[in-house]
């Protein structure tokens, strides 16, 4: 593990590095010693904006939470650090490295008894810790403790999205976490992983990468047989799918879990448990209270926990206040469309890549910004079309032909495939634009593109004939396909049948992903291997004229490339930076 | 071992280190000597400590005898113990030759729970009690007579590490179980050991030391510096 600072700097005035600690959700840490002789942990933490005022979470205090002390900046270094209290023994995760068929279920239960004291001040304080997993539960001198939390809070969305963040964690997510919509349940369902876990040594869904945990956080459920029997009720009611069928609060849960006996766990400190704890016990089993203390007590046990949580109530994540600037995690994008997270079919189990975050994105815009844009790359469609049709007719109109053309028969022609072009990339950039945000499968595209294909078609053959153009003129008749051509045959001074000739040119139009093409989300502005492709299939399905066509066709893809606008690579590098940000912290 | 990576020639003479006092500003200008290998270091003498990122901070004792006793202002003992006891509780001496070592009470101590009276030789995994102070006592290496003191329970040293070496003529800091300092990582082992009054480290794997790239074999100074991607660590005098 590679460290910053190295024994004797001093990187925050005041305080000499020791040695490194570790690396955790957001940085390195440190063990330093202040001037005086103060031992502290320091979190280096690339930008923070700690002047947000919600950095109420520094001020709690609770013996099983890791107490922040303080958070400095550094202006030139563009570091903060965090300084905090140092726990010198083993974390939780250290421990059941140590130990991988999992503790004793007394040690267990210390454990969990701390860990679930400490989380529940952190929501009577109205805090969501998120990220709650053995590495961030530490050990010492016989305390348990909790860190880690409420810094996610601090640290702005910038650093969130570092790829550092979270590695692992999805082994202890709970499945609504996708949906974006959560409060203190995952807590709940990261405690029953983590009961699961020191009870056995393993996590309950495990696999061999994040895709295949998640897919099993959100869809198997747990294998309890490990588990010792009494602890059973507790995991399985803390990992329900369902957030509203879990416990909704922690001390329901410490309830049917079992105390653990001190005496059985050397080196741990007794565990100072909510007072609401105290009061369950009292009220779920009358039978232990002496009589004398049963009368003061009786009337009150109706409510053993006075802040019951209000169901999705909002709790002030930075996902739900975006303190800085409007989160540019566009959360109705298309990943969280979908009301239920449960996949359908595989293609949502996928994690999301750029291109759900530039959909998302495009689907943010409104109509008139569409419309504007649209009109514009027309624009560029006809200017590209002209260039386009200049291009092909210096080339290639005058060695293919089969006869001299006269100056009118030029016109005609130039006239004829600058429309054919023309036409044609307006209609792919209009169907394109309506589709750039939708999540429309290809096959009813393809329905689309065959009809307006063969409109197009039609109308060539019409302006053709309008134009009383030859269409033998240019028509080689040479084609990959024989018996095509026997369709195909027209003497001169005659055209095409116009039922082929629809059907012929909708067939390209529904074969080739045009939309492709023609939407912003697209790895590259100009794809010539696309175009070149697009040409094969013109050639293979023998639009008249031949082989003419096959070119007009790939320039027309290159006009519509020309015309359509594409996000630059520096934007598919923010997109790629929200889709894992999105992956990783739900 | 493994010392199949071509050796480069090295870029720094002996003569380039001069053993003098410690440098006036060693924090603030350590990292600019570093890079310039023109440190003037001081050499290590009985004490130091050991800092290694990830694993934890070590109080190396090289003296055949060390005197455990309350760590107070201006204390001479070897080992300064943050606990209700004697200002010289105990005294742990090295038979050089057996490489055993022997308990000397100076005041209340017990071995595994066995208040003891006179000098008593200790075994691997004894547990010592020296008034309010745990340590258990490890020889982990077979073949090295260097032993591990372990804090055990709220027993803290001045200042604060994580354990005690008394080191003889080597320790070895690996992923083995057997070594002296034990490290959860890819395999890599780093021996330090005495070679007349110099401290020298051996690495089986390339390391950067005290500024100086891919170096399998050194001298240590206080203050001297041993990183590679696997494993870092530096040295610093007590005072």
């Amino acid at each position: 593990m590679k460290f910053t600072y190295i024994t004797g700097d001093t990187p925050l005035d005041g305080y000499t590095i020791k040695r490194g600690l570790g690396r955790g959700g957001f940085g390195e840490v440190y063990f330093a010693v202040s001037d005086v002789g103060k031992e502290v942990a320091l979190k280096k933490v690339d930008f923070m904006d700690a002047d947000r005022g919600d950095n109420l979470v520094l001020n709690i205090r609770h013996p099983h939470l890791v107490q922040l002390f303080d958070i400095k900046h550094d202006d030139q270094q563009s570091e903060s650090w965090i300084i905090m209290e140092y726990m010198s023994g083993k974390s939780l995760r250290d421990v059941l490295t140590q130990q991988p068929d999992g503790l004793t279920s007394n040690e267990a239960s210390a454990w969990f008894f701390a860990i679930a004291s400490g989380v529940h001040r952190l929501h009577l304080n109205g805090f969501v810790h998120r990220d709650l997993k053995p590495g961030n539960i530490f050990q010492s001198e016989g305390d348990v403790k909790v860190g880690d939390y409420g810094l996610s809070k601090l640290i702005s969305h910038s650093q969130r999205n570092n790829h550092t963040r979270a590695i692992g964690t999805c082994r202890y997510m709970a499945p609504e976490i996708g949906k974006g919509n959560y409060g203190n349940q995952i807590d709940i369902y990261a405690l029953g992983i983590m009961l699961f876990e020191l009870l056995t040594g393993d996590i309950p869904f495990d696999g061999e990468s994040d895709a295949e945990i998640l897919t099993k956080h959100l869809t198997e459920a747990p294998d309890l047989t490990k588990v010792p029997l009494e602890y059973q009720t507790a995991i399985r009611k803390a990992l329900e799918k369902d957030a509203d069928k879990r416990y909704q609060n922690v001390v329901d849960m410490m309830l049917d879990v079992p105390e653990p006996n001190y005496e059985l766990v050397p080196g741990f400190n007794r565990a100072s448990l909510p007072k609401e704890y105290y009061a369950g016990i009292r009220s779920t089993t009358p039978t232990s209270v002496t009589p004398d203390q049963a009368l003061p007590v009786q009337p009150v046990p109706t409510q053993p926990v006075p802040a019951q949580p209000v169901k999705n109530r909002q709790i002030p994540t930075l996902d739900i206040v975006p303190v800085i600037e409007p989160t540019p995690v566009p959360r109705q994008g298309t990943p969280t469309k979908k009301p239920e997270y449960i996949p359908p079919n595989t293609r949502h189990r996928k994690p999301p890549t750029w291109i759900d975050v530039a959909k998302g994105e495009l689907a943010k815009k409104d109509k008139s910004q569409r419309l504007s844009e649209l009109t514009s790359s027309m624009i560029r469609a006809v200017v590209g079309t002209g260039a386009a049709t200049t291009l092909l007719f210096a080339v290639f109109l005058q060695t293919l032909s089969n006869k001299t053309l006269s100056s009118v028969e030029s016109t005609q022609w130039f006239i004829w495939l600058m429309s054919v072009m023309l036409l044609s990339s307006w209609a792919v950039l209009i169907l394109g634009k309506f589709w750039e945000s939708s999540d429309t499968e290809d096959g009813p595209k393809r329905v689309v593109m065959f009809a307006v294909g063969a409109g197009l078609g039609a109308l060539h053959l019409a302006i053709g004939n309008f134009l009383q153009l030859d269409f033998h003129d240019l028509h080689s008749g040479v084609s990959y396909w024989p018996w095509v051509m026997e369709h195909w045959k027209f003497a001169a001074g005659e055209s095409p049948a116009l039922a082929h000739y629809a059907v012929f040119t909708g067939l390209l139009f529904a074969i080739c992903r045009w939309w492709n093409h023609a939407t912003p989300v697209r790895t590259s502005q100009y794809d010539l291997m696309g175009a070149f492709m697009f040409a094969l299939v013109a050639w293979f399905l023998p639009v008249a004229p031949q082989p003419l066509m096959p070119g007009v066709t790939a320039l027309t893809l290159i006009v519509i490339q020309f015309s359509a606008p594409n996000f630059t690579s520096q934007q598919r590098k923010e997109f790629e930076a929200i889709a894992t940000g999105w992956w990783q912290n739900g | 071992m493994n010392t199949t990576w071509k050796k480069r020639p090295r870029t720094v003479s002996n003569s380039t280190r001069v053993l003098a006092g410690p440098p006036n500003n060693s924090s603030s200008n350590s990292r600019y000597f570093f890079r310039t290998n023109k440190k003037i270091m001081k050499a290590v003498s009985d004490r130091f400590l050991m800092w290694i990122d990830a694993v934890g901070g070590y109080l190396v004792s090289l003296n055949d005898q060390v005197v455990l006793g309350q760590a107070r202002p201006g204390t001479q003992v070897d080992i300064p113990l943050v606990a209700d006891i004697a200002g010289r509780h105990a005294r742990i001496v090295r038979q050089k030759e057996e490489g055993d070592y022997v308990l000397e009470p100076l005041a209340d101590v017990a071995i595994q729970n066995q208040t003891i009276q006179s000098p008593t030789l200790l075994h691997h995994g004894d547990l010592i009690t020296l008034g309010s102070a745990q340590l258990q006592f490890t020889k982990p290496h077979p073949l090295s007579p260097s032993a591990r003191l372990d804090l055990v329970g709220n027993t803290r040293t001045n200042p604060f590490v994580d354990g005690i070496l008394l080191m003889s003529e080597s320790l070895i800091i690996g992923s083995n179980m057997a070594n002296h300092v034990v490290y959860h990582g890819e395999e890599h082992q780093i021996v330090l050991f005495q070679q007349g009054e110099q401290l020298c480290c051996q690495s089986d794997y390339p390391v950067e030391l005290d500024g100086v790239v891919e170096q399998s074999t050194g001298e240590l100074f206080y203050g001297s510096q041993i990183r590679s991607d696997r494993i870092s660590l530096s040295l610093e005098d007590t005072t």
